[in-house]
């Protein structure tokens, strides 16, 4: 077959196989095997030295021809399988570009921390100041100065976590209360304030136990405190936190900070409304608010005269009382790390 | 603690224990909290003190016993059958008459006794462990009484009693609470009743004459500033009479012999 011919049957083929091409990436495979390095019609225009002169200009400007229209024939192709190709991708994703982002939650606010903000508030709005605690402080604080003396059989009422030979993780926020009602001696006014903190225990973690947990103490001391008064301001307190009259009751019980030692209870709220009826008679009572006129051995190591001044004192368990009022019923929750916990406030 | 009403009459004579919701409210609001408030002896019926004539080994078991038991003038002589290892002649001990009742010593259900055969001897009644007295748990061996106990004695009346459990967890400072005598007075102040202190001189019918048997060496004058001591001869080791050994099992507390225990 001469050259001539040759170039028309490829010429013939490479048509039929662009306008037989079904996409893009097809033809430009075909384009590579007919217009590419190794393809015949490039093999014969390199080699048209081999070519006899009388028709190897003849051939050489017929396969450039060739090469030209091919190229022309592939670009246009190409153009209409990239057309076809988009439309048909826009027809597909149905990417809806005018909709609004997928919406992602702000963070949610732990209940300890709303939880605390409206007892701080309940409180300063009584006019007590609010104050943290060290978490870690020496055994005088925590247990000396509260009358708590070293070696007596007292200390044993809290599974105490010692960091070094004088330190401690405090086991409760009444650490702070020697600081405080030294302050009446320094200014000679009275003291009015809480301090909520964090509290540690060697205890083994159950539904109402943790080693890690929230206290809201607080204390007040000023000439001519009466008991009376200390009962008028937590059970306001309680009534302002759970936003209904709360009917109390008051039973001993002992701590050697305060004297005598109360517990100021209130009724364990039932399955199902969050106010049942209170019915004296029937209801089960639960401690919310261990308290007490503050013991004179306390008033008199913070160099206080117990003959002039008195004062109270308390320390609240802070998820016990979120507890009841949210009606959680696993103080674990709190401290768990879990997501899916705080996002239910 | 277990408070016996029983032995807080013998401090404040005019106490009861009225209605049980108002004991509680008020010893609830002033001390700590009053737990269970629990009836004694209620349905025990014809127990008698029994002295152990005689005690022979039932001919058809290994760990039976054949007692004639002396249950005084009234009651003469009963045949008794007992599997108690520490039945033996001359015990003191309560025994239910047929037709009785006592505790059963599992369910602690009242249960009658009845004249019967054990194993092809007679038993006209059961010689009885505390458990069955409704006193304690232990039911393998019967209650042992002292010897001068009145033979014949119907005892039935002496386990009435209520017991009012009280939570201590709110007064460990308040050691003079840690008795009777203490919860008595406190619950004189609480409702306002007399409180009669007894009697506790003892009183010595002769002295000894020559020094004490008994040496004392005091080594730490600092942390020892007193110290008493009394010989008694002659004392005999016996079971404690059965007033106290009831009262002291109604506080929780295992009566062990008459020199143990002092009242």
């Amino acid at each position: 077959m001469d050259h001539t011919t040759q170039l028309q049957k490829l010429k013939q083929e490479a048509i039929s196989a662009i306008n037989d091409s079904p996409n893009s990436k097809q033809l430009e495979q075909i384009g590579v095997r007919f217009l590419g390095r190794k393809s015949k019609l490039t093999g014969i225009l390199r080699n048209l030295k081999d070519i006899d002169p009388e028709s190897r200009k003849q051939v050489g400007s017929l396969a450039n021809s060739i090469r030209q229209e091919l190229t022309s024939k592939i670009e246009v192709k190409l153009a209409k399988h990239k057309l076809a190709e988009l439309s048909a991708s826009i027809q597909s994703d149905k990417l809806d570009l005018g909709l609004p982002a997928i919406p992602s939650l702000p963070a949610k606010v732990h209940p300890i921390t709303t939880e605390r903000a409206i007892i701080e508030d309940i409180f300063q709005r009584m006019g007590f100041t609010v104050h943290q605690p060290y978490l870690i402080d020496d055994e005088y604080h925590n247990f000396t100065s509260l009358n708590i003396p070293e070696g007596h059989p007292a200390r044993d009422m809290w599974d105490t976590i010692r960091v070094d030979e004088n330190l401690v993780m405090i086991t409760h926020t009444s650490s702070m209360q020697n600081r405080l009602i030294s302050q009446v001696k320094e200014s000679g006014k009275p003291v009015r304030a809480i301090v909520p903190g964090k509290c540690f225990r060697n205890e083994a973690t159950d539904a109402t136990h943790e080693h890690s947990f929230f206290q809201i103490e607080g204390v007040y001391v000023d000439k001519g405190i009466k008991l009376s008064d200390m009962i008028g301001t937590l059970s306001e307190f309680l009534n302002q936190y759970f936003q209904r009259e709360v009917p109390l009751k008051i039973q001993p019980t002992f701590f050697p900070f305060v004297e005598p030692g109360l517990e100021i209870m209130m009724p364990k709220p039932g399955t199902g409304s969050a106010e049942a009826e209170f019915d004296p008679e029937t209801t089960d009572w639960m401690e919310v608010i261990p308290c007490g006129p503050i013991h004179p051995n306390v008033l008199k190591e913070a160099g206080v005269d117990p003959e002039v001044y008195s004062g109270f004192a308390w320390g609240l368990g802070l998820e016990r009382l979120i507890m009841i009022k949210k009606q959680i019923n696993d103080l674990r929750y709190f401290h768990s790390g879990r997501i899916d916990f705080v996002n239910q406030f | 603690m277990l408070i016996s009403k029983n032995w807080l009459q013998k401090y404040i004579p005019d106490f009861t224990v009225g209605s049980p919701n108002t004991l509680r409210h008020r010893v609830d609001t002033r001390l700590s909290e009053v737990g269970q408030i629990t009836p004694k002896g209620e349905g025990l019926s014809q127990l008698v003190v029994g002295r152990v004539v005689s005690a022979e080994k039932h001919p058809d078991s290994d760990h039976l016993h054949v007692c004639q038991v002396d249950l005084g003038e009234a009651h003469g002589t009963s045949q008794i059958v007992c599997g108690a290892p520490n039945v033996r002649p001359d015990l003191v001990s309560v025994v239910c008459m047929p037709g009785g009742n006592v505790y059963h010593p599992e369910t602690g259900e009242v249960v009658e006794i009845t004249a019967r055969q054990v194993r092809g001897e007679e038993s006209a009644g059961m010689i009885c462990s505390t458990a069955e007295l409704g006193m304690n748990d232990i039911h393998q061996t019967i209650i042992e009484l002292p010897t001068d106990s009145i033979i014949g004695e119907d005892v039935s009346e002496k386990f009435a009693d209520v017991i009012i459990e009280i939570e201590n967890k709110a007064f460990p400072h308040r050691p003079d609470v840690f008795s009777h005598m203490g919860m008595a007075r406190e619950f004189g102040a609480i409702f306002k009743l007399d409180f009669h202190r007894p009697e506790t001189r003892l009183k010595f019918n002769s002295r000894a004459e020559s020094i004490l048997p008994l040496e004392v060496e005091l080594r730490d004058r600092d942390n020892c500033k007193r110290f008493s001591a009394i010989t008694i001869s002659n004392a005999k080791i016996q079971p404690s009479p059965l007033w106290l050994q009831i009262a002291l099992s109604y506080a929780g507390v295992r009566p062990i012999n008459n020199v143990v225990f002092f009242f």
